[in-house]
Parts: structure tokens; sequence; C-alpha cells
């Protein structure tokens, strides 16, 4: 067996570009499968370890006013495991010069187990001292550079109230830490949690003895829905306005499907160079088999069996899987791996585990890798095998000609160059080959047309969003219901262009026994400054009776145009199942973050039977260098809640998805790999195969010039029969990328821009260049001597 | 008349790790244009060698190769190149044809690059081939594929045609019906040509007959009658 190994490695070294470009695309494969497996193992892992230290909560129940024993109450249904009763309620705080919304949480006085617990991470708990104790949530004690003893005066019920920070915590409740639906990335600097004592905060609401939110750990196994209904049943008449699963909890949720997107890559992306990389193998074993048919006869016929023959040419495949997948499983954990993870955790925030090879991952990688580069080589073959020794001992026929179908086409034919007949002729007579060669360009068209329309339809969205859709500069929110002086008041503002009303609030919408919790977006119905466009992005106008819905709502609910639907606010008063409001769908919303019913306030009005009642107010600046001017004035205003600047928000977004890109780099990396390995190694076989051919038409008289077109044409042919397969799949591709981040609330359509097809093509057009100029070197070095000496 | 190719002192050596070889040693002789020269050796004389530097698809290792003029032994490669391109028509012994090319369309590959060619069609016909243009290698005989190699390199309108053992993988009669095209070719084409060959009988045919061993050339003879090919014998 020592010389099967002597002999394997003088054969590989007659072929080292060739093994090299095949190892290349199996490591880039493993390096893909390993590098986004190990970040889910380790996103995943972490998450759920974190979410069960920290008893992340099943059911959020949120009320108008429940006094403290309710949670008893709860604690005795059964499957319940715990309950914990809180305040939860967003204020406005001033941090710097910039405006800020916190999320006041209360805890107990004293430390105890309780539901959507605290990881402390720096100070400590609240002591016995002062009641206006504060731990924040750490990212945003980091970002805004914050310190321990430091005092903070959010304006919480129209007052400012002295807090002083004690300590920093994170929690699983916020593991992604945005502040509701509409927002699409978290912003630590303008969102924050603190949490508070909750016989503190108590005195500060005038909420004594009473809570606003109770969370719900369930018992392992124990049925959600019966206990959902049951708190129903104990809460009603406390003004329950929702109990939210935890599935649909937003920061689980949020890493639950970045988690569901990831699994989607990772079963998409690594196949794609499997694929190629068994394609290639096939390809080279196919040559070297047939050259060494003689060889594999004398071998026979020397007495050794078809197993021993196998094994050694299995050797290539073999040794290109097994080192692979070592050098891959290194790479892929420590670059992909390591790169993903720190990147999805500039999202999520949890303790992450130390990266680390997984056996778990590295085993099911090797296998998948090897057994497609073995089955490759088997396939190569097993034909030659079982052929009898004193047959693969002759001659194999000589290579037959035949009329291809373009011959057909006379006209085209007769007027076409010789090195274009070769050219056509050796692209159609080895049909599958060039099938095959033309896979690995495909593919990476795939890649980089889905890559590319990852970032087209990101960038549409951000641009859709705050140029087409939000034209205001500047939104306020108010804690009460806003009436028409105070409107005039913020118009009468210097620099404040124009100020148009708007309602925003929870709302129930329900057909027949389906419901959901979504928001309301009230507007006037010629609406400037909040444009409403249709899925197409065209602006519409705001209908006078009826709603407007996302598609995904509508297809959620089963809803089509000109159904009818029920809403239920959760106004006092007003939140009973007998105070549903019948309601029309009149049409689509694009909304590509939470889930809104849009409407005229007047049709709100009609519906609840009562006058004007705005809770917010979009702004038109003369001129956005006032921002900071008129953001100044409306801070004095204490019955603002929040006050929002767009571009703050637009720019936090697109720093948000800044790191995205890298995954967009990756996926050029790999469509370079894949194109240029493809291209090389069979066009590399092509002129070994065809040296004598070469080698004639050089003696003839081709200049090199002419040599070289009789390959770079085949290769020029291939990729562009590659990129007009890869152009409509690398289409659906992007569409099943982007579903797979698409959910409830995020929606993200694609968008291709022409100068991302094109770009694709220029730079799949370049890799075959690239793979060209490599191979000259080779088609000029063929000696005509030695090649046309003898009969090959 | 002045020679049409003057070889002149050609050496060519190889190098194979630390021993070289000489294959040519010095040869020298002169064709005259229009003139069949044979020339004649034993395997590994270097005959080949001689007839692939003059044919500018190998180098000397010294020496001269005058031909119409010019000493190719001085060309750069695209000098060869387009020398190969003009002047060159070459005849293998295994034809070298591309597999996936029909007759014609093999012929036609060497026309398209020629200042004037002959017209493919009409060179086919000439070697006999007149039913079989559309016909791939594969499907063609051992002879009818030479007269394929032979009408590719004479439809260049070439100023010399170079063979190299010709017939060396042809049966008997398919040989001389080989050889007796080129002796057509060379009578009524006016060409001139140059074989290669271990076989002495040959020489009968050739106004000049060449013999090389051991790398040198040992007897340069002119032949008064050359005899038709029907006439020969081996």
């Amino acid at each position: 067996m020592r010389i099967f190994l002597k002999k394997f490695y003088r054969d590989l070294m007659e072929s080292k570009g060739q093994f090299m470009s095949v190892l290349l695309v199996v490591i880039v494969g493993v390096m893909f499968y390993i590098g986004i497996n190990s970040s889910i193992v380790n996103l995943s892992e972490s998450g759920n370890k974190y979410f069960e230290n920290y008893r992340l909560a099943d059911l959020w129940a949120s009320v108008y006013r429940a006094p403290e024993g309710v949670v008893k109450r709860i604690e005795t249904i059964p499957g319940v495991k715990m309950a914990t009763g809180r305040i939860v309620r967003d204020v406005r705080i001033s941090i710097g010069d910039r405006e800020a919304i916190v999320r006041i949480i209360t805890l107990p006085d004293e430390k105890r187990f309780n539901v959507n617990d605290i990881q402390l991470k720096s100070g400590s708990y609240f002591s016995n001292e002062s009641g206006n104790q504060a731990i924040i949530s750490s990212d945003f004690y980091k970002t805004n550079k914050l310190y321990i003893g430091q005092i903070l005066e959010p304006i919480i019920n129209g007052d400012r109230v002295k807090l002083k920070i004690v300590g920093t915590a994170q929690s699983p409740e916020y593991v992604y830490g945005i502040k509701d639906g509409s927002e699409m990335v978290p912003d630590y600097k303008s969102f924050g949690v603190i949490y508070v004592k909750q016989s503190f905060f108590q005195s500060v609401m005038d909420y004594k003895g009473s809570i606003d939110d109770i969370s719900v750990l369930l018992n392992k196994g124990s049925d959600i829905k019966k206990a959902k209904d049951e708190m129903k049943k104990v809460l009603n008449q406390y003004g329950l306005v929702n109990i939210v699963e935890r599935k649909n909890q937003i920061a689980y949720s949020s890493f639950d499907d970045s988690i569901k997107s990831l699994k989607g890559m990772a079963a998409a992306f690594p196949i794609l160079f499997f694929i190629a990389a068994a394609v290639i193998i096939y390809i080279s074993m196919r040559r070297m088999i047939e050259n060494q048919r003689t060889q594999i006869g004398v071998l026979k016929a020397l007495g050794y069996s078809n197993f021993d023959i196998m094994l050694h040419y299995q050797t290539y495949p073999l040794l290109v899987g097994v080192l692979g997948s070592i050098i891959g499983s290194v790479l892929g954990v420590f670059i992909i791996g390591k790169g993903l993870t720190g990147m999805l955790v500039k999202y999520f925030t949890l303790p992450i585990q130390e990266t680390r090879i997984d056996a778990g991952l590295v085993l099911p990688a090797a296998l998948l890798a090897v057994s497609f580069c073995v089955l490759a080589g088997y396939t190569a073959c097993k034909k030659e095998l079982y052929l009898a020794p004193a047959e693969s001992m002759k001659q194999e026929a000589p290579a037959s000609g035949k009329n291809i179908f373009l011959e057909n086409a006379r006209l085209f034919w007769k007027n076409i160059n010789s090195i274009w007949k070769i050219v056509l002729k050796n692209f159609f007579r080895y049909k599958r080959r060039s099938a095959m060669a033309s896979l690995g360009i495909v593919f990476s068209m795939v890649l980089l047309i889905s890559a590319f329309g990852f970032k087209n339809s990101m960038d549409a969205t951000v641009n859709v969003q705050f140029s087409e859709m939000q034209k205001f500069d500047v939104k306020v929110n108010f804690s009460k219901i806003l009436d028409n002086d105070e409107l005039n008041f913020i118009r009468s503002m210097e620099h404040v262009q124009s100020v148009e009303p708007v309602l925003e609030t929870g709302v129930e919408i329900s057909n027949g026994w389906m419901k959901k919790n979504v928001g309301l977006t009230a507007l006037n119905p010629g609406s400037a400054l909040l444009s409403v466009l249709d899925e197409d992005s065209r602006p519409i106008r705001i209908p006078d009776n009826g709603i407007l819905l996302p598609e995904r709502l509508m297809r959620a609910l089963y809803l089509k145009v000109g159904d009818k639907v029920y809403l239920r606010f959760y106004y006092p008063g007003e939140n009973e199942d007998k105070d549903k409001k019948e309601a029309i769908v009149a049409g689509n919303s694009l909304q590509y973050s939470g889930l809104n019913v849009i409407s005229s306030i007047d049709y709100i009005n009609y519906l609840l039977k009562e006058g004007l009642a705005v809770n917010a107010a979009n702004i038109k600046l003369d001129n956005p260098v006032n921002e900071n001017d008129v953001m100044q004035k409306l801070k004095e205003y204490q019955a603002i809640s929040t006050i929002q600047s767009k571009s703050e928000f637009a720019e936090n977004y697109k720093k948000g998805i800044e790191p995205m890109n890298s995954i967009v780099y990756a996926m050029i990396l790999g469509a370079i790999i894949l194109a240029f390995a493809a291209i090389y190694s069979i066009a590399n076989i092509n002129i070994l195969e065809r040296r004598r051919e070469i080698a004639t038409l050089s003696v003839i008289g081709f200049t090199s010039r002419e040599l070289k077109s009789v390959i770079f044409n085949e290769n020029y042919l291939i990729c562009a029969s590659g990129i007009v397969l890869g152009i409509p799949l690398g289409r659906l591709m992007a569409e099943y990328m982007l579903n797979m981040t698409n959910t409830d609330t995020m929606y993200t359509p694609l968008v291709l821009s022409s100068s991302s097809y094109i770009i694709s093509v220029l730079l799949v057009v370049l890799f075959t260049m690239m793979a060209n100029a490599l191979l000259a070197k080779k088609i000029l070095s063929i000696d005509m001597v030695e090649s046309l000496k003898s009969r090959e | 008349m002045a020679p049409i190719i003057i070889v002149k002192d050609v050496i060519k050596e190889y190098e194979m790790g630390e021993v070289k070889t000489r294959v040519a040693d010095g040869i020298s002789f002169e064709v005259n244009e229009g003139e069949m020269v044979v020339v004649l050796g034993p395997s590994g004389a270097g005959k080949s060698t001689v007839l692939n530097i003059l044919g500018g698809i190998d180098f000397p290792t010294s020496g001269e190769i005058w031909v119409d003029g010019n000493d190719i032994a001085r060309f750069n490669r695209k000098e060869l190149t387009m020398y190969r391109r003009k002047h060159v028509g070459f005849v293998f012994q295994f034809y070298n044809l591309m597999p996936n090319l029909t007759a014609l369309e093999n012929v036609e590959i060497a026309t398209q690059i020629c200042d004037k060619p002959l017209d493919a069609v009409s060179v086919l016909k000439e070697v006999g081939l007149e039913g079989r243009m559309g016909s791939f290698p594969s499907q063609l005989s051992g002879g009818e594929q030479q007269r394929v190699s032979i009408a590719r390199a004479v439809a260049k309108n070439p100023t010399l045609l170079l063979c190299d053992e010709p017939t060396g993988a042809l049966d008997y009669v398919t040989g001389k019906s080989i050889l007796k095209l080129l002796g057509d070719v060379n009578r009524q084409g006016k060409k001139t040509i140059i074989i290669i060959t271990h076989n002495a009988s040959i020489a009968q045919m050739a106004d000049k007959v060449v013999k090389i061993k051991n790398g040198k050339v040992e007897s340069v003879k002119l032949n008064a009658n050359p005899l038709p090919v029907e006439r020969i014998e081996w």
C-alpha cells in the first residue's frame, strides 16, 4: 500500500492547482456550515440557559390596575409555577442634551426570586436606605456613560423624580433591547430599562398596593392556552389589556427569529459549496481515471482487487474531504463563528459562552463534506473499475465527432470563424461537463445576487421608511389626550412649519375566533408628514370609512379587502367584549416593522363616538438645522412623554444594520472562490485533455492570442450560460433569504436594483477573466514537439 | 537557381538533468524551390529534430536556417508563429486532426488564418475526399485522415510542405496512395516538399536524398531520374 500512496502523491503533484481549488471550495463550505451552526448553537444555548436561570416569563399580562393580591390568585391557577406583579411604565428622561425613553419596572424592595429576574452586572441591589434607588440596564448605562451614585431625573406623571443609580443589570426580558415593535434595531442611547423599588414607585404613581403587569412562569409542559384563559377570567375585571405569550414577546421573538433565519442560511449556503466541490472532484477524477485506464487494467492483471484499486483512487476525494473539514472547521469556528457571534452580540444582550470547536458540529460537517467528495469520486471511477482487465488495458475508442444543433442554423454557422466553431462544438459535445462547470458560475451568481438583494432590500427599507413615509422631523407623544389649544401651541413655536395630529394606541383586532393585539395609528386623511403607502410603495389616501392593514396581518387573520373585522379598544369602560367595534378593511398598507391598523382620526372618532382624541403629533420644521432648538423647547413641556428626532432614529437604524454588511462581504468572497475554482479547475482539465489539439493549432500557425481564445471563449460561454441560469435562481434565493428574516413584526420586501444584476454579472466575468489569466501560462507552455510526437 | 532553404551547421542539444544529448550535430543541406527532398535515417538519428526546427516548432541550439531569405533560427516566438502560419504546411504521422471538426472544417481552420489560401473544398476534392467533407475524423479511415491532413497543409498554400513519416501509421497500399498524392502535389502544384522517413525505398521518388546518421549528414545525393510512386516497392 505504501507504493500506492507514493503513486498517489506523484499524481497529486501533477495537478496541484486542481487539488487546491477543490480543497478551497470544500474549506469554504465547511467554514460556512461550522461557522453559522456554531453561532446558532452558541446563541441558542446561551439564550436558553439565560432564560431559564433568570426565569423569563411564559406569559405577560398587562392590566389597567389590579391589587397586588391578584398575584396570589394567579399562582393558584393549575400549571402556574410562579407569578410576579410589577408596575411597568415608559417615561421620558433627559440625558445630557439628548432625550431618551426609559421603561421603569418595579422590583421587590428586598431581593427575592421572581419572574423576569435581573442579572446584576455591577453595584448592588436596593438597600434599606432611601426609596429612590435605581438599577439601570447595563447597555443604557454604558452607552450613556452613566456612573453609580449619579442622580437621574425622569419625568414621571408630569413631575421630575430623582433616582439614584445603585447598580446595573441585564434581564432576559430585554435580550433584544427595543421599546416596541416599531423599532427595528436596539438603540441603547435612546431606550433603556430602570428598575426601581416597588413601594417607591407605587407612591410616586399613586398606585398604593396596586400593580399593572403580571409576569407568569409556567411549569414545563403545562397547557399555555388553559392558563391564559384562566388568567383572563381573573384579570378581566381589572381592565385587562392583553396577555402576551413568550413566543410573541418582542425581545424573545426577535431572538428566536434571528436564530431561525440563521438556520435557513446554514441549510442553504454550505450545500452550494459541497455540490460545487463534488462536481469538480467528479470531473477531475473522471479525467484521471480515463488517463489511467491502462494502469488500472495492469493493476488488476497483477491481482489487485477492485477494492484495493478503488481505495487507491478514493485517496484523492478522501484527502480533500478530510483536509477540507479540518481546516474548514478551525477557520469556521474562529473566523465565521466568532465573527458572526460577535456581530449578533451587538444586537442581543446576554451572557455568551466561550467560542469552541464542538465535536457535535464538526462531525456532521466532516461527514457531509467527505461523503459529497467520496460519492463524487466513486461515481467517477465505478465504470472503469468493473471493466475486465483486458478491456481496460485496451485504448478507449477515439472520441467521435457529432454535429451540434447550431449547425442547422446554416447562416449562423457559416459566418462564425473556426475558433468559435471549435469552442461551440466542444461546449456542446461535452454537455455534462459544460453544465457542471456552469454550475459553479450559477452558484456564484446565486450568492452574489442574494447578497446584493439582501443589501438592496435593507437600503430600500431605510430609504422608503425615512424619506418616502416619514416626512416629519420630530415626533412627540403625550402622556394624555391632546386638545386643540396644545396643538396650536406647538404650531406657534418658532421654526415649526407644520404640525399634524396622530392617535396612537393599542387595539385587539379579530375575525371570528382569530385575534391579534396590534397597534393603531390614526391620521388625518390628508396626512402629509406621515405618508401611507400601499404594498407596491404607491402613496394612498387614508380611507374615510375603513381601515388599512399590512398584507401579512390580513393573511394571518384570513382577511381580504372588503371584509369586516372587530376592533376592541383598551380604554377603561370600552374594553369589554360587548364594546367591540365593527370596521371594514379598505386596503393594504406598507409597514416594515410592527403591525398597525391605519385609519383616519374621524373614522376612529365615529367608531368610538367621541370627539377629537389624539395623543401624538408629527412636526415639520422650517429647516432641519433648528431641530435641536425645537427639541429643547419641547422638552420643557412636561405633558410630552416622548420626543423623537427622525434623523437620530434613521441614523441609529442605519448604524444598526451596518454589521449585516459583513454577511454580504462573506457571501461575495464565497462567490469569488466558487466561480474561480469552477472555471479554473474545469478549464485546466480541458487544457490537459486538448494539448494535442492546441499543439496542432499552434503548428498550423495560430497565434498565442488565438490559441488562448480557443479555451477562453469556452470559459466565457460557460460563464454566460451560468449567468443566464444564475439570475433567476439568485432572485429566488434572495427571496428565500428575506423570507427567513421576515416575521410577524418585521417585513423587508425584496428589492433588487438593476445595478446589482450588472455588478454581479461583471464580477462573475471578472472572476472568469482572472481564472483565464492564470490559465494562459498553461496554454502557452504546451510543448508542440512533445505533444505531437506520438499517439496518446 | 538559388536554394530556397539553406540549413547550415545546425546543432541541437537537449539537457536531461546533468546529461546533455546532442541530437543534431552540425547538420547542413540545401533545398531548391519545387524540389522533393527525402530525409532518410534510422530512428533517433535526429531527422525529426531537423524537420521540427525547419517547421518553426523547435529551436536549434546553434546554426542557421535560411528560408526564403530569412534566418528563422533568429526568429522570436511571434515571428515563428507568423512563419508557420504563412510558409509551412505540416503533415504528421498521426494526422493530428481536430476530433470534433468535420473534414472540411479541419481544412478551413487552416485556410482562415492565411493570406492567400486555396479553396478548402477544391483541395479536398483534389485529395479525393469529395464525398467525405462532412465526416468527422472518427468516421474516416487512416488513409482518409491523412488525406485531410495533407489537404489542410496544402490548402494553406505554404512555401514548403513538411511531412514527418506520413505513411508510418498506414498499411502498404494506403501508404503508397498517400505518397502518390504527395508526388502529385509536388509535380503539379510545384510545391517544395520535405519528407522524413526511415523507409529507404521511398527515397527513390525524391529529387534529392539527405541521409542522416547519429545527428550528422552522412550524404546528400541528387536523383537524376526519380521513380514514379507506382514503380516503387518495399
